[in-house]
């Protein structure tokens, strides 16, 4: 059983299944019995020690065995426990029992009961003559044979000799030679002690019953209830005869007063009332005295004199009889207060303060009451507040960022989109022959008047400076127009058709035409080759304009500056 | 042979965690104290037996104390004792 339980429990909590549950269960007791074996001794925490023994006697069939050392923990939660077995207890050499068992006891009485009974109705019959012998014999055997099983069980504990002595028993004996010594008469106080009679030995004690209360209880009880039931049966007429009463009164032509305090008393009693019976008398003694504290014990004395200062009346005094009534308080102050030290030091929260005056304990308590709950009444008030503060900054900053999160596709359109560039977008200027961005040269505008300037100008015919004139205004439209875009390297001149382009070692070239094929381009080069003008040197530039195909650009050059180079160009197409 | 090296054992041989196999003795522990506690004995197969037997409080009365202790005494079974004293 204990161990069916163990197993469903470890598989319940690990979650495992029987058979491996099973498994860990045999083989924590094996690896206990390995380490008896094998170290001779096997600690567990919280159960004990298990340690080998050698047998001295010879006859037995095992030299070794096992003895059992409890811990500590265990041995505390054992000594609570109240399960060990009857026939243990007969069987054991070593145990007297201390307490009797409460079964045993009810049983006992049971029979006790059972008996009596029996005896009653015996004698009842007896009387009336009317019972068989038989039964009488039958009776007469159960009365001998219940007293037999009484005397059985009055346990009387198997006398020890010296050999079978425990450490116990004999600390238990030099105890009492010691006692013995020092005092003769505890010997009869002892004997006295445990209900012995003389003859028996010392060291062998009759067994103490100690009869507990509940198992005593139930013939007295039953007497008690028997007489509170009669006992309430009187009373109980007791009532309806005042209840009969208390109607004839009403019917009798009495004063007001007296049927109202009639009514009143008939009312006011409860059920207790009947069992605890307190006589009229008493009552009006209560009723007709209360405590009517006096006006100068409330308010304190100087305030009163202040009040009548002010409304010039004097406040009549409680009649004589009253005041006779009243005790006296032991300890006052000057100002007529009991002197409560602990209830005034205890509550120190809030008093009011007169002059002159101490803090009178009960003012102090319900003040220091009403403070608390006005505190907590303001302490509510502002958690609220702040509460709503809290709530509504949370729900505007949640839904401020909800709002972006949703127009946040829109938002990114207008404020973040990328502006697209003019300059990108704008077609590549030229002639219809000439293509114009020249990927390869790279050279500013900028750079190209800078060049222009520091170059000394050659000389020049008035034809020329008219011509230079010209090209002047030509490159200050060209500037204007190239300042817009600023990738542009080339520097056009339309009325020659042709375009400067300054290369990366800073010398000019001047592009003259360029065509759809090499052979026409290598063609056109042969033919300015042929007009013989001088630093004229011919090339071909093969550009990819992708939809537009490869074109092949004709280039002459290279001039040391712009103006030589528009010079040459200028003599090219006068041929 | 202690309970950490028992645990260990455990924990190796079927590849527990040592918290749960030290839970599992707590648990066998617990549940033999309860038996004993309620029914005064407790056998367990091939291992032996755990009785509790209740020492006389006539020692006591001498210092007016009326209290019963209880002591717990183990007999080991047959196949206990075999394997013992087996080399």
């Amino acid at each position: 059983m204990l161990k069916q339980e163990i197993i469903e429990k470890i598989t319940k909590y690990f979650k495992l299944t029987h058979f491996e549950a099973e498994r860990i269960y045999d083989d924590i007791f094996k690896s206990i019995i390995d380490g008896v074996k094998i170290d001779n001794v096997t600690d567990i925490t919280n159960l004990g020690e298990f340690i080998v023994k050698y047998n001295e006697n010879s006859h037995s069939e095992h030299k070794k065995t096992v003895e059992f050392l409890p811990s500590a923990v265990f041995e505390e939660e054992i000594s609570g426990a109240e399960g060990v077995r009857e026939d243990e207890k007969l069987k054991s050499s070593e145990f007297r029992p201390g307490i009797v068992e409460p079964e045993n006891v009810q049983q006992k009485e049971d029979q006790k009961f059972k008996e009596e009974d029996v005896t009653q109705a015996f004698k009842e019959e007896k009387k009336e003559e009317k019972i068989a012998q038989p039964f009488k014999e039958e009776l007469k055997k159960e009365e001998q044979t219940f007293k037999e099983e009484l005397k059985e069980e009055r346990y009387e504990p198997p006398v020890h000799t010296d050999e079978n002595l425990s450490v116990e028993d004999e600390m238990k004996r030099k105890r009492e030679e010691i006692l013995n010594k020092l005092n003769p008469q505890h010997e009869e106080e002892y004997h006295k002690l445990l209900h012995v009679t003389e003859g028996i030995p010392l060291n062998v004690p009759k067994p103490i019953v100690i009869k507990r209360e509940n198992y005593d209880t139930p013939i007295n009880e039953f007497k008690e209830t028997k007489e509170e039931l009669e006992e309430s049966k009187e009373e109980s007429k007791e009532i309806k005869e005042e209840v009969n009463d208390t109607e004839k009164q009403i019917e009798e032509p009495v004063n007001q007063h007296e049927e109202e305090e009639t009514s009143e008393e008939f009312t006011a009693k409860s059920f207790s009332d009947y069992f605890t019976e307190v006589k009229n008398e008493q009552k009006n003694e209560i009723t007709s005295a209360p405590y009517i504290p006096p006006v100068e014990d409330v308010i304190p004395p100087a305030a009163v004199d202040l009040h009548n200062e002010i409304v010039n009346e004097q406040i009549p005094k409680p009649p004589a009889e009253i005041e006779k009534n009243i005790p006296e308080p032991l300890n006052k102050n000057g100002n007529g207060y009991l002197e409560d030290v602990e209830n005034r030091s205890s509550n120190n929260s809030f008093y009011i303060w007169y002059k002159d005056s101490e803090p009178n304990a009960v003012d102090t308590q319900t003040m220091s009451y009403e403070y608390e709950l006005l505190y907590q009444a303001t302490k509510e008030a502002e958690y609220k507040s702040k509460l709503r503060i809290y709530v509504t900054t949370f729900i505007l900053f949640f839904s401020l960022v909800l709002i972006l999160l949703i127009f946040s596709p829109v938002i990114y359109k207008y404020f973040f989109t990328p502006q697209p560039q003019n300059e990108e977008v704008q077609p590549p200027e030229g002639t219809s022959d000439e293509n114009p961005t020249g990927s390869n040269n790279k050279a500013d505008v900028n750079t190209l008047e800078q060049n222009t300037a520091p170059s000394n100008p050659p000389p020049v015919t008035s034809n020329e400076q008219n011509n230079q004139q010209q090209n002047t205004q030509m490159l200050t439209e060209q500037k204007s127009s190239t300042t817009e875009s600023v990738s542009k390297t080339e520097l056009k001149d339309e009325k020659l058709g042709v375009t400067y382009i300054q290369l990366e070692n800073g010398k000019f070239v001047f592009q003259e035409s360029s065509w759809n094929s090499e052979e026409k381009a290598n063609n056109r080069v042969n033919i300015v080759n042929s007009y013989n003008i001088d630093g004229m040197k011919g090339s071909v530039v093969k550009v990819d304009l992708g939809s537009k195909g490869t074109w092949y650009r004709v280039r002459f050059g290279e001039f040391g500056s712009l103006d030589e180079a528009k010079l040459k160009a200028q003599e090219l197409r006068k041929k | 042979m202690t309970t950490t090296d028992i645990v260990n054992k455990l924990a190796a041989e079927h590849s527990l965690t040592t918290g749960r196999a030290e839970m599992i003795i707590s648990i066998i522990i617990e549940r033999v104290t309860d038996k004993l506690k309620t029914e005064g004995r407790v056998k367990i197969n091939d291992f032996g037996e755990f009785k509790l037997v209740r020492n006389s409080p006539t020692f006591m009365i001498m210092s007016d104390q009326l209290i019963s202790k209880n002591r717990v005494i183990f007999e080991p079974s047959r196949e206990f004792l075999n394997f013992i004293n087996t080399d």
